[in-house]
């Protein structure tokens, strides 16, 4: 009889994962596992907390933003501390014709705009970043309405916050996903989820370190690597050699 | 043919938005005399025709003002413009009556029932009162209208609603009063009682538009009529009729406007893709907001919805007392197919959003990127108009963010950021070009990753033969 019960689909235990709507693979196997939907969730929005900034908080999101975007879905950034590049974007695979930038002058514009965005049906995902010194601004109350508001649609919400902010760790979020990033001495990140829907998660999870070796051919320190020199005035078709008469 | 007259009996009052939500009494005048009144002043015993100095009497609150046939006619006009998005030949008859005649557009409207509850419905959105009446000929349905009379009559049995009507009807026809006060005086009453009347006698004694009126309402004679041309550019302006301060209460004079707007451009088949609204103040300059949109539209809700996104930040520094609305950039626009299958129009999704976003974060608020050709970092990647994504450039590890402008770290001795070494895990990679436009690059880049904790950020950083070391990027 007890072996026979957590087969039954109906019924939860407090062990497992809540069974959500699918979400979107993230690309890595181990961090799927852990996250109810076997990815992030979508129609909810998602809190990251990176130690601090590049260490590959954005580029977690890569292979999810790549297959929503494979899918003709739209990619909005709210309020990135600067201007995303095109090139890196391109290489993770998004559609930069399908993507839109939205700067805001504070805190209050940053939630109206995620929220109006999260609400429409053509997006595939928003990316919205708070500033440090607001994030004193975005309270529990704030982030509850932007969490109405995703459940509206099917887009998957990100929000990048600092934890070194006080406003942050201490007090409780009203999204139902919270990570913390790290990263740790030979270049791993470390990721931690410290809310999800489902038990509480000890261990930290680990990724591979960046630029893994295969990536971009593997060239090796120090030999020099030139690269574009031509000017667009002279390009090699244009330029005849005169014949080697023998 | 088949007329829907619309009367507007309380046209004189609702030509004063303001004075529509007063919860005192009211009323306009003309010659002394009470022309309309509100309903805080009927509670009172006020009534139309009544001496001023009387209505004054019943309460002595009674705020009153004189009748502006100028403002009446211009809504009036206006009004007209909101029709021909429901009727091309549409006929003013001032003071205070429309014609539209909506045999034509009884397919598109779905039915007489429902058109004249369509026609109803936004009429009272846009605060005015309408009695309607529908019949076969012109004069009939005025004279339908005025009398209150509101269902559809048909050609066989116009006749027999239009005898019991009283004659006094008749002046709605364009008949002089002295001619129907003199008939009156005779004993006739109703309209019925004019007709069995000798024709030629009637000609005679009281003009010959009594004749006129009376054949053309049974469609024994043709009607002569001059339908309404829309002007060639759009502009229309509202007065409050006093001082409006909060940006909620512009919301309904900017409705009317627009349902003015978006009945013009559907006479002649044009979208707008942008407009100004100018409100007045008593004693400085107007306050203009132009508001643009990314594609011709001609649908009230959206354009209203974007006026509304403009009004909530909108802190007016001093009360209004008017508006003004012009069309700026008024294009052609194609009717919208109806389809068999609904699909999702997506891209007028995404344009919606786009405008709600940059109507209230501002025009440049919201962009896309770019990728461009180019060896240098800095030139290839801009801010460009959404949509446009540039060429797809060969994968390289670039990293997300580029700082716009590359951040000293010194000699190199050691190398370190933010008080911590930096180590290089990959590089150089050589970047020489950019000599033909005076930005010249000419640089070793690294791939380095900060140690410490916390720490751990992978960068991107450069040295500059004689300038030192740089961080150029962050691989976020």
């Amino acid at each position: 009889m007890r072996n026979a019960l957590p087969k039954h689909p109906a019924l939860w235990r407090g062990n497992q994962l809540a069974r959500v709507r699918a979400g979107v693979s993230t690309g890595h196997s181990a961090l799927d596992a852990e996250l109810p939907g076997n990815g992030w969730p979508l129609a909810a929005l998602t809190e990251i907390l990176p130690q601090t900034s590049g260490i590959g908080e954005v580029r977690l999101l890569a292979p999810a933003l790549a297959r929503l975007s494979s899918q003709g879905k739209w990619i909005f950034c709210v309020a990135p501390p600067v201007l995303p590049y095109a090139p890196t974007l391109q290489a993770w695979g998004i559609e930069l014709a399908r993507l839109a930038i939205v700067r805001t002058r504070n805190a209050q514009e940053t939630l109206w705009a995620t929220e109006q965005i999260l609400k429409s049906s053509i997006c595939g995902a928003v990316m919205t970043w708070i500033q440090p010194h607001e994030e004193c601004k975005i309270t529990y109350k704030a982030l509850q309405r932007l969490q109405h508001a995703a459940e509206t649609q099917a887009a998957l919400g990100t929000i990048f916050r600092n934890p070194n902010a006080a406003s942050v760790l201490n007090n409780p979020t009203a999204l139902p996903l919270r990570l913390s990033l790290e990263s740790a001495q030979d270049g791993r990140t470390v990721i931690r989820i410290l809310k999800r829907r489902g038990p509480i998660l000890e261990t930290p999870l680990w990724l591979d370190s960046f630029p893994s070796a295969g990536y971009g051919g593997g060239r090796t320190f120090p030999s020099p690597d030139i690269h574009a020199v031509a000017s667009p005035l002279f390009s090699s078709s244009s330029i005849r050699m005169p014949a080697v008469v023998a | 043919m088949l007329w829907l007259a619309l009367y507007f009996p309380r046209l004189p009052f609702e030509c004063l938005p303001s004075w529509l939500e007063r919860t005192a009494p009211c009323a306009v005048t003309s010659g002394g005399r009470v022309v309309v009144c509100n309903e805080p002043a009927a509670a009172c015993g006020v009534e139309p025709g009544m001496a001023l100095t009387a209505a004054a009497a019943l309460t002595p609150a009674l705020m009153h003002r004189e009748r502006d046939p100028a403002a009446e006619a211009a809504v009036l006009s206006g009004l007209a413009n909101w029709a021909l998005g429901y009727s091309s030949l549409t006929v003013v008859r001032p003071p205070s009556a429309l014609l539209l005649e909506i045999g034509g557009s009884l397919k598109l409207l779905g039915g007489l029932h429902a058109a004249l509850r369509t026609l109803h419905r936004a009429l009272a959105a846009q605060g005015h009162h309408v009695l309607p009446g529908c019949a076969p000929t012109l004069t009939a349905a005025l004279l339908l209208a005025h009398a209150g009379h509101p269902a559809p009559v048909q050609q066989e049995t116009l006749r027999a609603h239009l005898s019991p009507l009283p004659i006094h009807v008749l002046t709605a026809a364009g008949v002089e009063e002295k001619a129907l006060s003199a008939l009156a005086l005779l004993g006739i009453r109703t309209v019925g009682e004019a007709w069995a009347l000798p024709r030629d006698g009637l000609a005679r004694r009281y003009g010959q538009t009594l004749l006129q009126a009376l054949d053309g309402a049974l469609g024994m004679k043709g009607e002569a009529f001059e339908p309404y041309q829309p002007p060639k550019t759009f502009s229309a302006h509202a007065d409050f009729g006093g001082a409006v301060e909060g940006s909620e209460a512009l919301l309904f004079p900017a409705r009317r406007l627009i349902n003015q707007l978006c009945g013009w451009l559907a006479a002649s088949h044009n979208g707008v893709r942008c407009y100004t609204i100018a409100l007045r103040h008593e004693d400085s300059p107007s306050t203009v907001l132009r508001i643009g949109m990314a594609e011709p539209t001609r649908d009230p809700a959206r354009l209203l919805l974007l006026f509304r996104e403009r009004c909530s930040r909108l802190e007016l520094k001093k009360p209004a007392c008017g508006m003004q609305l012009n069309a700026d950039e008024v294009l052609g626009m194609d009717g919208a197919n109806t389809e068999l299958f609904a699909t999702v129009n997506n891209a007028s999704d995404v344009l919606q959003l786009l405008e709600r976003l940059q109507g209230r974060l501002g025009p440049d608020a919201v962009t896309g990127i770019s990728a461009e050709h180019d060896p240098r970092p800095e030139q290839a990647s801009h801010a460009a108009p959404i949509g446009q994504a540039g060429p797809v450039l060969p994968p390289a590890l670039r990293p997300l963010w580029l700082l716009p402008h590359p951040l000293p770290l010194g000699d190199g001795e050691p190398l370190s950021w933010k008080g911590q070494p930096l180590a290089l895990l990959r590089g150089p990679e050589r970047i020489s070009s950019g000599w033909w436009d005076g930005n010249r690059v000419n640089r070793d880049y690294f791939i380095a990753r900060r140690g410490g904790k916390p720490g751990g950020e992978t960068v991107w950083i450069y040295r500059e033969p004689g300038r030192g070391w740089f961080l150029h990027g962050l691989y976020s």
